[in-house]
């Protein structure tokens, strides 16, 4: 499948973009850029100020939530397919955690300002983005309610 | 096996035991009935006289009345499971003490008092058994399963009129009531054990409980009372419930007197209503499991609902010929078989389009006022006709309430879905159409509220609030917004005084003046031109200073007032600084003289030479670097005085390229000055625009411009069948909004609804194939859902021309929210709808309990049969981002 394509589905397969149409991911997908990191390099830091997402094409990240960025012990690990750094794409805040390339990994990037600049052009992919962000909060929302009922 | 004739009868894989569970209780009941009603009636009118059964009526209603009341306190109180367990228990109680009487005492009152106990538990077990079931299934459920469910009811009460029927000679009439306690005991323990295992019922809303039950219980019925005078349909289902009474206990009445004096024994009496009874439960039965789903799943619940009240006309009419066994033969039938089968689940569907914390008191008043009134009224009336000997008199009388039964329930029908979606529409919070002028009917609230939106921070709310206010309150509304002006900044000031005069109140003029001197240039220039456009006398003598000032939007102002008051002396000097200003270097010069283009054909013809200086002028304001001029040159166009500007085609298509959606937008309001192919092809990229407005610019500039635009546009979407699902989104907007032909618009959503039935059929077949170990088939399934949901949206769009706008809102918010009851309630409505061709597509597509068999029929008529064939039908369907990706899981499916 071509590039752009492939795109789409990555986009479309994270939490942000799981409500926008695949035909509006098509614009989004145009403005990501590719990164290449080797094994041991530090995508980000916790405590940092991000402005961008990732989607991860090929290799392995590891997030570490350890106030010192440079030990690696991972809550998590993640692979193609999987997308990581979104909310910095609408929020100020700083990064919540650091990621850690496991392996030698290609990235996909969306950087904020490129988002913002479409979602003025396309005010449907915000559409699909509120949407997003509201079933998210609903599924935490019934887990919280779970967690509190066990 | 099994499974086979479940999906026949309709039941889905999860609800085998809860349908075995009610059609067990169910049958318990009614076999119980069966033996009850047999035996209550043969002993009344053999050992007491039915010449007693009119006041029996009475006494039924008056005791019926009472005990509704208490029921009325605890329906909805309690799960529906506890209370069936305290009418059991009582009944068990009542049946062995009246058995007592009857076998060992000597006194006849034990009678009446058993056809008492077996009317009024009757009454109570029904009504109780129907909301036990609206207490455990939604309303799609109930509306599929309850002609089952009510099924074993039928099943009871033939195996209970068979049971009557053989043993009646050998038992005893009287020993009857002990085989009804039985069967109570074993409802009970049955009714134990299930809730045992599965907790309360789950659609069990508890209400706020008082600690005075009795007159909380006549508050519920009062509710009750209120709410039958606000809802349409619980008053036509109560004034048809009263007349439906009348028709039914003389119906009973007159077919009871016939058999007593055919059957001369108790006992042939009673083991003739054992076999009346088994008889009319066998086809009761028989047409509740084959005939009446399949009647309501056709023709809805509205017209299934007048079956019964026809039947009983039809009855009378057989009476009023021939008042004989046949005649009466077939007034059983209807009350018992016919009844049964359509009225009574039929009548639970309408209970369930009421809001669900009213159905309990709506139940409970139907039980504890409108009943009893109309069994009161019965006895009442058969008491005297029956004294004039003829039974024509009450025959006539049954007659003219089931007419009156048959008006009312056309108009419960009527108000049925109505009913749904008014309540579908508060639950899903969807608001009442029209903007805050039209929803408003204090005016001085009105004013109170648009004057405190004037005074919001935010200017432009300010000015949006101003726009109202003035519509409004035209002579209020000036004094206010000059007031709150004051504190604005000069920009914004514009805004307003372009506002306020429209309506040109006295007090603009002194403010216009009062400000003149402290505005900067903008909003003098601003000034200027309202004072000349009012044709202020004083003004014109400021208009040579105008002419010569340094500032181009006052020069241009000064332009305009010269042409406005028609100054022949000025006209030279004003012609010559319009020329300048055109011809300026300056963009500011070029925006201003921009605005003088509007009152370009009231000027003399002398002027004409201008429009080659114009030409160039607006071709380099386009090609600047600022979108803020880009614009206004672009907005200047739409008084361009000629009818075709070809120099514009190169720059218009380079400004389409814009990021900016507006100056995309502002390009298609003048594509019509370009050639004709490239107003073709701009018009065909921007329809496909992923921006919502500049698609809606395209076929705005079609509807301005094109000789016969709806024509063009239907021909667009349905002989040539182009478009993506949101350019056809926009079309289909224009077209409801110029009112198209009603007959092009039910075929549009004909199309849609069957373009959606083969989307979802794709599919399907993309997700019970191995789709997840390729990406672009992955991909094509995500487009596929999103396709299916757009081209729904287009036929729900569609029927907007054809059925009421608030109801489509309804069904389309239903659909959205992925909620099944509310998909249910949405499937009710649509089943109302006129154009009964789409609805039942659309009801096929998401009635999932269907699915099963029509998806088969279904099948048989899709073009496609496996996922290759499915992906070469995408590629060539019309919506070209679908093409696009079927086009790539092609080449990977390869």
């Amino acid at each position: 499948m071509s590039d752009l394509y492939s795109r789409i589905l990555l986009l479309k397969k994270s939490h942000i973009f799981s409500e926008v149409l695949t035909e509006d991911l098509r614009t989004v997908a145009q403005a990501l850029e590719n990164e290449a990191y080797v094994s041991g390099d530090r995508i980000f830091d916790i405590c940092q100020q991000g402005d961008r997402m990732y989607m991860i094409e090929r290799g392995k990240i590891g997030i570490s939530i350890d106030p010192d960025p440079v030990k690696k012990e991972f809550v998590t690990t993640m692979g193609p397919g999987d997308c990581f750094g979104e909310m910095n794409l609408l929020d100020e805040l700083p990064r919540s955690a650091t990621a850690y390339v496991i392996e030698d990994s290609s990235v996909l990037s969306l950087h904020k300002d490129k988002l913002r600049g479409l979602i003025v052009n396309y005010p449907e992919l915000s559409l699909g983005i509120l949407k997003s962000l509201s079933l998210r909060l609903r599924s935490t929302t019934l887990l919280l309610q779970s967690a509190q009922k066990d | 096996m099994i499974k086979r004739l479940g999906s026949f009868i309709l039941i889905r894989d999860r609800e085998y035991r809860h349908v075995a569970y009610f059609f067990a209780l169910y049958f318990l009941i009614g076999c119980g009935m069966a033996l009850g009603r047999g035996t209550a009636d043969a002993l009344f009118f053999k050992r007491y006289g039915i010449e007693y059964l009119p006041v029996m009526y009475i006494i039924v209603s008056l005791l019926l009345c009472l005990t509704s009341v208490a029921y009325a306190a605890f329906a909805d109180r309690i799960p529906s499971e506890r209370f069936f367990n305290i009418l059991f228990v009582s009944l068990i109680g009542l049946l062995l003490c009246n058995w007592s009487l009857i076998t060992f005492s000597e006194t006849t009152l034990s009678y009446p008092v058993y056809f008492v106990i077996y009317e009024i538990a009757s009454e109570l077990l029904a009504v109780h058994a129907a909301h036990y079931l609206s207490q455990n299934f939604d309303i799609l459920q109930v509306k599929r399963l309850s002609p089952l469910i009510m099924a074993g009811t039928q099943f009871g009460v033939m195996t209970g009129g068979i049971f009557l029927a053989s043993a009646s000679h050998s038992i005893g009439v009287q020993n009857f009531l002990v085989f009804w306690s039985l069967l109570l005991v074993a409802s009970l323990l049955l009714i134990s054990v299930w809730h045992r295992m599965h907790g309360t019922s789950p659609y069990f809303r508890p209400g706020h409980t008082r600690a005075d039950k009795l007159g909380q219980a006549v508050n519920e019925v009062q509710q009750g009372l209120k709410y039958i005078k606000s809802s349409d349909l619980l008053r036509a289902l109560s004034i048809a419930l009263f007349f439906m009474v009348i028709t039914f206990y003389v119906l009973c009445y007159s077919v009871n007197r016939i058999y007593t004096n055919t059957f001369q024994s108790e006992e042939s009496l009673t083991m003739f209503f054992g076999i009346l009874t088994a008889v009319n439960s066998v086809i009761a039965l028989l047409l509740q499991i084959f005939v009446t789903n399949k009647l309501l799943r056709k023709f809805g619940a509205r017209r299934v609902n007048l079956i019964f009240p026809v039947t009983s006309i039809f009855s009378y009419f057989a009476l009023l010929i021939s008042f004989t066994f046949p005649s009466a033969l077939f007034g059983s039938l209807n009350k018992e078989a016919i009844m049964n089968a359509f009225r009574n689940p039929v009548r639970n569907l309408f209970f369930n389009a009421l809001p669900e914390n009213i159905q309990g008191r709506a139940r409970a008043t139907s039980v504890v006022v409108v009943m009893p009134l109309a069994l009161t009224v019965s006895g009442f009336l058969l008491w005297i006709m029956q004294r004039m000997g003829n039974p024509l008199y009450f025959v006539a009388l049954g007659m003219t309430a089931a007419t009156c039964y048959l008006f009312f329930s056309n108009r419960m029908s009527n108000a049925y879905a109505s009913e749904m979606a008014s309540n579908l529409k508060q639950k899903l919070f969807i608001p009442e159409t029209g903007n805050i002028l039209s929803s408003q009917d204090d005016s001085d609230a009105l004013f109170d509220q648009l004057r405190r939106g004037i005074e919001d921070k935010d200017n432009q709310i300010t000015l949006e609030f101003s726009r109202m206010l003035l519509t409004a309150f035209p002579d209020r509304a000036p004094g206010l917004i000059l007031q709150r002006i004051d504190d604005l900044d000069n920009p914004t000031k514009d805004q307003f005084f372009k506002l306020l005069l429209s309506t040109n109140p006295p007090e603009l003029h002194e403010y216009l003046w009062a400000s003149l001197d402290d505005s900067d240039s903008h909003l003098k220039s601003t000034i200027l031109k309202t004072l000349f456009s009012l044709e202020s006398g004083p003004a014109k003598d400021l208009l040579a200073a105008a002419l010569v000032s340094d500032n181009p939007r006052i020069q241009a102002a000064a332009i305009y007032g010269v042409l406005k008051y028609d100054d022949k002396t000025l006209y030279p000097e004003a012609l010559n600084a319009w020329e300048d200003l055109v011809k300026s270097d300056s963009i500011g010069a070029n925006l201003a003289s921009l605005e003088l283009l509007e009152y370009f054909p009231q000027t003399h013809g002398s002027v004409n030479y201008l429009i080659k200086s114009y030409r160039s002028s607006i071709l380099r304001l386009l090609t600047c670097d600022s979108n803020r001029i880009k614009k206004a040159a672009l907005r200047s166009l739409r008084y361009w005085p000629e009818e075709k500007f070809h120099e514009l085609d190169t720059c218009i298509c380079d400004l389409y390229t814009s990021e900016d959606a507006s100056i995309r937008i502002e390009c298609l309001k003048h594509c019509h000055l370009l050639p004709a192919n490239s107003h073709d092809r701009l018009i065909a990229e921007a329809i496909e625009d992923s921006n919502s407005d500049v698609r809606d610019a395209a076929v705005n500039a079609i509807f301005r411009h094109a000789n016969d635009p709806a024509a063009l546009l239907v021909s667009w979407l349905v002989t040539n069948k182009k478009g993506s699902a949101r350019a056809q989104h926009a079309v289909l907007k224009a077209l409801l909004a110029s009112n198209a032909s009603k007959d092009v618009m039910e075929q549009i959503a004909l199309t849609k609804a069957r373009d959606a039935q083969q989307i979802l059929h794709a599919s399907r077949l993309l997700l019970s194939s191995d789709y997840r170990q390729n990406s672009a088939l992955e991909l094509m399934r995500y487009t596929l859902d999103e396709k299916f949901i757009q081209t729904i949206d287009l036929t729900l769009l569609a029927l907007q021309a054809l059925e009421h706008q608030e109801d489509i809102n309804v069904v389309r918010a239903a659909i959205r929210s992925r909620d099944p009851r509310h998909t249910a309630n949405a499937l009710e409505v649509l089943h109302s709808m006129r154009k009964q061709k789409v609805a039942r597509i659309l009801c096929d597509i998401f009635d999932d309990a269907y699915q099963d068999r029509t998806r088969k029929r279904n099948d048989a008529a899709m073009p496609f049969r496996d996922v290759r064939s499915m992906l070469f039908w995408c590629r060539d369907h019309m919506d070209p981002w679908l093409q696009d990706c079927a086009v790539q899981a092609l080449k990977s499916f390869s």
